[in-house]
């Protein structure tokens, strides 16, 4: 059954600025507002598989908002392209962990396209870009991280989920949760390690 | 810094949305309506509580407070003050009366400012300056600070507390608390109007503290600091109350006196943290209690005078017994929150509230290690318990 009315209502005063920034976090400030609307248009709709006694609002709508974001990857890939512009523009010390990702060997083809369409539009400057940062070589395995992965390691880290939150945002056990943290830390580890040598 | 700690610390910042998108955004939603508190000033503070929390990482942007001598001296003095105010309220609500002296012996003794305004209309909307909503009602530092103390305490079973106004604009604190048949040992009893009440034998300390004599549990009544035992004011307002046969405690407030505030006693959630400052860091103490009041805040004689912080109506101790201590309580949404710290300013106390993230209470115990909080103990068996009556909780 769907949520509507003053509940409905409520429950978008009370959370809409959580989800808003989860989704900007990922696809940027432009597309955000409408990648809202659609995530609690979802909630709305799938409000009979929140269960009151297993979890919270919060991290229910944060699950409707990952599901969301997975209609727009190439939103998420072109906000990647721009914020690696502006990182560039700003000095290239503050960079978005995917879009350092992108300059590299496992470069997508989409974002790689994105990248030169914003270079030859003379939006992005490299010079000042170290490729071979610490954080670089870490936020570039980031990006080559399983999509799922991802999710559940930015929610942990991004939206300070606690790993029953994250479960039950992605409708996964918090055993499946703890156990990909974990072999995501050893995957970065190695990758990182690997990349520096 | 490992891995995690290097995709934390570079967590991207965003705006908050545009008020225009998110009522837009409601309206296509829901329709016109329910209520949009997006039109409110409250609901605008809330969208910029969430988005600007600092990034994972970051220090947070304190200005470096010059240091007065013995600053470790004061430090030991606030976690005496500390430790004597757990004392009272266990004493308090525990039902031992030799908690009362300890009252007089942690007070100022002089109380030259006081409360002179009223508390903000009812009427407005709720303020919420960090964001706090009734799933998250508490707060935390982004960053994994380190800690001194972390406690919960559960409500105390059937207690209330309050907060009156007397005409020379002092506040008075008055706490009902649950408990066995009143015991009346260590006390001087007497009659005054309609109501027993009990003064310790051994005399008042610097801060006059009196009993209502209830059937069950008790209430007390802490004066001003530094006003006279037995002030006119004071026996005016006992004179003008009275105990029914179900220990509701009611007042006809006698000319000049008005309730600041008063609420049902709920969960307090306490928290002192080491907060970085260049170098160094500080000690900060954050007491948070969802559905709590401002009096049950307070806990014991303290005078308040108004103060804006964060842009809201706020509170400050205006004689806190530390000099140093600057302490803060105001209330966002449902919760009240007091931060105090004596080794930090003002302004740096504001700017540490702004760096914190709305939290629920199983964020709390999880950031903690902490036990999940209990639900109140039941009370005691004993009847009737006491409760203020309509003319004080209307």
């Amino acid at each position: 059954m769907p949520l509507t009315g003053a509940a409905a209502a409520r429950l978008y005063d009370d959370h809409v600025d959580a989800v808003h920034a989860l989704i900007a976090r990922r696809v940027g400030s432009d597309a955000a507002p409408g990648i809202t609307q659609e995530a609690f248009a979802l909630a709305l709709r799938s409000w009979d598989r929140f269960d009151t006694e297993r979890g919270t609002e919060r991290f229910f709508l944060y699950g409707m908002a990952t599901t969301t974001l997975r209609n727009h990857v190439d939103a998420e890939r072109l906000h990647l392209a721009t914020l690696r512009a502006r990182a560039s523009a700003a000095g290239g010390n503050v960079l978005d962990p995917l879009v350092s990702g992108v300059r590299h060997a496992d470069v997508r083809v989409v974002q790689h396209e994105a990248n030169e369409d914003l270079r030859d539009a003379g939006a992005v400057d490299d010079s000042d870009f170290d490729p071979d940062a610490p954080d670089a070589r870490t936020m570039r395995a980031v990006a080559d991280l399983d999509p799922d992965d991802r999710d559940v390691l930015l929610l942990s880290l991004w939206e300070s989920c606690p790993q029953s939150a994250i479960a039950e945002a992605l409708d996964m056990s918090v055993g499946s949760v703890r156990s990909t943290l974990g072999r995501v830390r050893r995957e970065l580890k190695i990758a990182v390690s690997r990349d520096a040598s | 810094m490992n891995v995690f700690d290097t995709i934390q610390a570079i967590r991207p910042e965003v705006d908050p949305m545009p008020l225009a998108a998110r009522r837009m955004i409601r309206e296509s939603l829901f329709g016109v309506g329910h209520e949009d508190s997006s039109r409110s000033f409250g609901a605008r503070s809330e969208s910029g509580a969430v988005v600007s929390t600092a990034p994972r990482g970051t220090k947070v942007p304190l200005r470096k407070r010059p240091r007065a001598n013995g600053s470790l001296f004061k430090m030991a003095t606030g976690v005496v003050v500390v430790v004597v105010v757990g004392l009272i309220a266990w004493s308090v609500f525990s039902g031992d009366d030799e908690g009362t002296d300890v009252v007089g012996s942690s007070a100022p003794s002089t109380a030259d400012t006081v409360a002179d305004e009223p508390p903000p209309p009812s009427t407005a909307p709720p303020l919420v300056r960090t964001g706090v909503t009734r799933s998250s009602p508490l707060v935390l530092p982004v960053e994994l600070l380190a800690v001194d103390e972390v406690s919960f305490a559960p409500a105390a079973a059937g207690s209330s507390t309050l907060l009156l106004t007397a005409p020379d604009g002092s506040l008075l604190w008055m706490a009902e608390f649950d408990g066995d048949p009143a015991n009346v040992d260590g006390l001087d009893v007497r009659q005054i109007g309609a109501v027993g009440v009990g003064v310790p034998s051994g005399g008042q300390g610097p801060t006059a503290t009196y009993r209502l004599i209830t059937p069950c549990g008790g209430a007390i009544l802490i004066d001003a600091p530094g006003a006279a035992p037995d002030r006119p004011e004071v026996i005016a307002l006992f004179e003008s109350m009275s105990v029914d046969g179900d220990a509701t405690i009611d007042v006809s407030l006698p000319d000049g006196f008005s309730v600041f505030d008063i609420g049902e006693a709920a969960t307090t959630f306490t928290a002192q943290f080491q907060v970085p400052v260049f170098a160094e860091t500080r000690a900060v103490r954050l007491v948070q209690i969802p559905d709590g009041s401002i009096s049950q805040l307070m806990f014991g004689a303290r005078q308040l005078a108004p103060t804006t912080f964060l842009g809201g109506p706020a509170f400050v101790d205006a004689a806190p017994a530390d000099p140093a201590l600057v302490s803060v309580y105001w209330q966002d949404g449902r919760t009240v929150f007091n931060i105090s710290s004596n080794e930090l300013t003002f302004e740096d106390l504001q700017s540490f509230v702004d760096t914190l993230e709305p939290a629920t209470t199983e964020e709390w115990t999880q950031r903690f290690d902490s036990p999940a909080p209990q639900p109140t103990p039941p009370g005691s068996a004993c009847a009737p318990q006491p409760s203020f009556g309509p003319t004080l909780n209307p």
